[in-house]
């Protein structure tokens, strides 16, 4: 194996999350993961569970230590939606047979969250799949290449398509998408009211931040009533 | 925009049912499939379709750790008395007579063992046992006191106005066969209305368990084809829809005009929930 193969890809990589305001962390109900095996691609991935769901934030890191832990990547969602079914089931399982009738009553409606995934290959060519409404920004020399599945603020609605944590609910449809990087290159995933607000305000200014401005930022816009009050996440991954 | 403030622990909203137990609700129910002597009463009809919509707003509040307070709830009984039928729990006496809803999951009466069916994944459908909790049973005696009940829930949400003026205005739904015997309640229903907060003015909701067999009627936008006064009149005291609920009413299928008011007549017990759902079912609920 030649020298630069076993490099990674990345300079840098970068989670920044917040649970909505007025929340405790632990009420926090997306997720986001990334791996980078030397010789491999690097896989990322956010998920925003859904509030109206009990435990949505198991389901949503269900769903993205599938995607980047199982080495495939989750190119086929179908094939490998079971597998993370049931261990969302095993998760809530034991759990929820202690709870009261309320919460029996809940997971027997299963838990649903937005999903988003990025592979980028060594060779220089990405893609990514999505359900529902997590965004893709893909960033080079301070201009925005692509902007994915929305290219619009207005585009984002309360009731998006949703992974559910039960089989017996059918897979919404899964988009795609795929495009060539180069060194230099930075992409954004981010869940969806932090999507809608960096579409309005330019995610370039994403480059910028640390833990302290992503934090002070968030509390400003949302305090001007420019950000929905949500948990906001953003995987930030600046290449070699 | 109107009707848009976030719904959450630190603002809440409110939401009062008004439920008719006067002597006519023994009457059989005139939207059920069954007819003469095994129709279900209008009153056995109310109380199962009240305690599933109880059950309903709970499990949106519900999450593993527990029911958040996004509602509070106050239910009265109107017919022998005008009542509160559910009271706060020690420590919330002073707040007026709405109760957490987290109070109200913990407290049901009972909880029944119901056959649920539902998809099986392959197409099919199977049965599963499921608990149904029962807060209220069926119960008719007297007049029908809409007017005092009106003026009472009128208190109750002017209260809670005082303590939350910014919050998500309060819902009403008032669940009846009409037949007011106190007085002309368009007129209380008005009053009732014209109390808001900063986002809107209070909701009012009517449904409509008449012993009549004429077709059901949804988020009608005229009174004109409504089968009797009574339909008319109830449509009449109901607030227009909301931009966001109608919306919310559109995406479940539902033809909604632009002047769709939140009514319901003789509609059947699962077009009664569906309604509920979604008149219960603001979009921003966080």
């Amino acid at each position: 194996m030649s020298e630069p193969d076993s490099r990674p890809l990345f300079r840098d990589v970068q989670v920044f999350a917040l649970p909505k305001v007025g929340h405790r962390e632990e009420e926090y109900e997306d997720a986001a993961a990334w791996m980078a095996p030397l010789r491999g691609p690097l896989w990322a991935a956010v998920a925003d569970g859904a509030t109206e769901a009990a435990f949505a934030r198991d389901w949503a890191q269900c769903l993205v230590a599938g995607f980047v832990e199982e080495g495939r990547g989750g190119d086929s969602l179908g094939e490998q939606l079971p597998a993370w079914q049931a261990g969302w089931r095993e998760a809530v399982g034991a759990r929820a047979q202690r709870l009261p009738w309320f919460a029996e009553a809940k997971v027997a409606q299963g838990a649903y969250a937005a999903f988003l995934g990025l592979t980028l290959e060594k060779e220089g060519t990405w893609h990514a799949l999505a359900v529902g409404d997590c965004c893709l920004f893909h960033l080079r020399d301070e201009a925005v290449l692509t902007s994915w599945p929305f290219t619009d603020a207005a585009a984002f609605t309360h009731r998006p398509a949703l992974l559910s944590s039960l089989p017996e609910h059918a897979l919404p449809p899964v988009v795609r998408t795929a495009g060539r990087w180069r060194a230099g290159d930075v992409f954004l995933l981010a869940t969806d009211a932090l999507a809608a607000w960096l579409l309005r305000t330019g995610p370039i200014s994403a480059l910028a931040f640390t833990a302290e401005t992503f934090a002070t930022d968030i509390a400003t816009a949302h305090r001007n009533g420019d950000l929905r009050n949500d948990d906001v996440t953003l995987v930030r991954i600046e290449l070699r | 925009m109107a009707y848009s403030a976030e719904i959450s622990r630190s603002a809440p909203t409110a939401f009062v049912f008004l439920l008719d137990q006067s002597a006519s609700m023994q009457d059989a129910f005139g939207g059920a499939e069954e007819r003469g002597d095994a129709a279900p009463s209008k009153a056995r009809v109310l109380a199962d379709v009240v305690n599933r919509l109880l059950q309903n707003l709970v499990l949106r509040c519900a999450k593993e750790d527990g029911v958040r307070d996004y509602f509070y709830v106050g239910v009265v009984g109107y017919g022998e008395r005008v009542q509160p039928l559910v009271r706060p729990a020690e420590g919330f006496a002073g707040k007026g007579d709405l109760v957490p809803i987290s109070h109200l999951a913990e407290r049901p009466l009972r909880l029944e063992e119901r056959l649920h069916r539902m998809p099986d994944g392959q197409g099919g459908t199977t049965e599963r046992r499921v608990k149904f909790p029962v807060w209220f049973d069926a119960h008719a005696r007297n007049g029908t006191p809409m007017c005092q009940a009106l003026d009472y829930a009128t208190q109750m949400i002017r209260a809670w106005i005082d303590v939350h003026p910014r919050g998500f205005p309060p819902i009403v739904i008032n669940v009846s066969d009409g037949e007011a015997t106190d007085g002309d309640p368009l007129r209380f229903a008005h009053r009732l209305r014209s109390f808001a907060t900063d986002d809107g003015e209070v909701l009012l909701f009517n449904v409509h368990l008449s012993a009549s067999s004429a077709p059901a009627v949804e988020l009608p936008d005229a009174a004109a084809g409504l089968p009797d006064k009574d339909a008319r009149l109830l449509f009449q005291m109901s607030s227009l829809l909301p931009f966001a609920m109608r919306a919310a009413a559109e995406q479940e299928g539902y033809a909604v005009g632009l002047d769709a008011r939140g009514f319901v007549f003789n509609a059947d017990p699962g077009a009664l929930v569906r309604f509920l759902e979604i008149g219960t079912r603001p979009s921003n609920l966080r």
